[in-house]
């Protein structure tokens, strides 16, 4: 099974979100990075058909994913990055009424829910309000929702915001799992989690697609621009305005681990670390952390 | 699997030469590995399914109203009170689409609802039959009480303060910014002019009243067309998402 996006184009005004994305998907988890702004989330509408692409096509297996209509979306998970529900909703009804709406059948669709609750811990919280329940759990209901219908092609969007340490871990675990055989598309700001899961990676930026590949090819891009050193506390404030800083952890005595990225070593001191995707996050978006998300 | 889906693979499916009958054997293949072994329900099955969540807050509506309906015109006995009552019941009740009128953007379930297998025209069509359900039978105990206080007149001050009131809140709704607003103060106008002139109203000629429903009903109807139509192309629905 492949998902080609061919040519994919989304025009806003004049202003294109996204411009002439192509990549075929092929089964595994593929995380889609970028900073707000990047298309991301329009990229992902246009995947899940409630987007109208201005040019491009998607083609699942060949056929275009808009003729397949019902099809393709039989085959489709979906959770957007603003997860809503009706207010005297709890998780039973939202469930049931998903369900309904992806046309799963009465019988399949509770044992099937059954199996969601159990593995996302929402079966203490299944006769619960959903307005009531934290974030987190909001969330885990979103997801469990993307999975009713056992889709051969899942999108999520933020999946793991308000997620605590724990939640991702067990989520990222279910979707290494889930992955087997299907296609999964996560866009996530948390980098880590994509790190963790993701076997092939595509970078937006200003709509367009910059790079793709596993964590380790992108990864070359800074091999020998990733540093670390150590910095005293007085001169920390300089260091944080002239470099690319990742990361600081305060070592004691006054000394502040400083981990950032240069093209070449810029403090005194300076090792070479192993680079992570984090840092190439940071080295391929910095200053664009601020803009809207489309 | 479902003919439209044969032709959508058949549609994109190269032409019949030697790599071309490979490539379709091998999509064949890749579609039957696919297939789903859970049991799909169908377009009827998947509307009536789904009244449940669509209906219960509208009805729950409707049933408080039904209750202030028959306790006002049950005591209202006849006169020019009474018919400006009915009429005014018969507004309230072709208002009670404004609180569930684009409920899903209002809670952010409009994207997710669309990537589903209902289609947003169906979605719309099963919410507008559980609101027309619930209008019939409070609309029906109106018109019953009514007739009983003052026969004959269920024409003018049931049916047709109720027609003139649904079109003019959903067009309102549809065409106008802040349109709740707007087809709130429709419906108070409608209601004042049936208080002020009730007994005028009670002599209308039959045919003029039905001219006027079958007006109202044409206005209607066209825009339910247009929500359909809207919820089809999508158009709001892009309008909403970059907003």
């Amino acid at each position: 099974m492949d998902l080609k996006i061919e040519n994919l184009t989304r025009l806003y005004g004049g202003k294109a979100a996204v411009d002439g994305v192509s990549l075929t998907l092929t089964p595994g988890v593929w995380g889609l990075l970028g900073a707000n702004g990047a298309g991301k989330t329009t990229l992902m509408r246009m995947l899940a058909g409630i987007l109208t692409p201005s040019a491009g096509r998607v083609l699942c297996d060949g056929a275009d994913t808009r003729a397949m209509g019902e099809a393709w979306r039989d085959m489709l998970g979906y959770l957007p990055q603003r997860f809503g529900f009706y207010p005297e909703f709890t998780v039973a009804d939202y469930l049931d009424y998903m369900a309904v709406l992806k046309g799963v059948e009465k019988r399949a669709a509770r044992r099937r829910i059954g199996e969601l609750c159990e593995t996302l811990s929402l079966t203490r919280v299944y006769k619960k309000k959903i307005r009531r329940l934290s974030g987190g759990t909001q969330r885990r209901v979103g997801i469990a929702q993307a999975l009713l219908n056992d889709p051969d092609v899942l999108i999520l969007d933020e999946p793991t915001s308000g997620l605590d340490p724990g939640e991702r871990v067990r989520f990222r675990n279910l979707l290494s799992e889930f992955a087997r055989g299907r296609i999964v598309l996560i866009s996530t700001h948390i980098v880590s989690d994509v790190e963790y899961i993701a076997a092939e990676n595509a970078i937006m930026k200003d709509g367009r697609l910059i790079d793709v590949g596993t964590t380790e090819e992108l990864l070359r891009a800074i091999d020998g621009k990733v540093f670390t050193a150590l910095v005293p506390e007085g001169l920390l404030a300089q260091v944080e305005r002239d470099v690319r800083i990742v990361s600081l952890k305060n070592e004691g005595g006054g000394q502040t681990l400083v981990r950032y990225v240069a093209d070449g070593p810029l403090l005194r001191g300076s090792e070479i670390a192993a680079p992570r995707l984090e840092d190439l996050y940071l080295w391929l978006f910095r200053g664009e952390g601020r803009r809207e998300d489309v | 699997m479902k003919p439209r889906e044969i032709k959508a693979l058949l549609r994109a499916t190269p032409a019949a030469d030697a790599p071309g009958v490979d490539e379709a054997v091998r999509r064949c293949r890749a579609v039957y590995a696919r297939r789903r072994t859970l049991r799909r329900l169908g377009a009827a099955e998947i509307i009536v399914g789904q009244l449940r969540f669509v209906a219960r807050p509208v009805w729950l509506v409707q049933g408080a109203l039904l209750v202030v309906i028959c306790l006002a015109l049950g005591r209202a006995g006849g006169g020019r009170h009474a018919l400006a009552m009915s009429a005014l019941t018969a507004v309230l009740v072709a208002l009670t689409i404004l609180p569930f009128y684009g409920r899903s953007e209002r809670h952010g379930m409009r994207e997710i609802e669309a990537a589903t297998r209902v289609s947003r025209v169906k979605l719309l069509l099963a919410k507008l039959a559980a609101v027309g359900v619930g209008d019939a039978v409070c609309l029906g105990a109106a018109a019953l009480l009514t007739l009983r206080n003052a026969p004959g007149t269920a024409l003018v001050f049931v049916v047709l303060p109720f027609a003139l009131a649904s079109a003019g809140s959903l067009f309102a709704l549809n065409h106008l910014p802040g349109g709740a607003f707007a087809a709130t103060g429709f419906a108070v106008a409608l209601v004042s002019v049936y208080w002020a002139m009730a007994e005028r109203l009670s002599r209308l000629p039959a045919a003029a009243a039905l001219a006027a429903c079958a007006l109202a009903a044409g206005v209607l109807a066209a825009e339910c067309i247009k929500m359909a139509r809207d919820a089809q192309f999508g158009k709001d629905m892009e309008e909403i998402l970059w907003t």
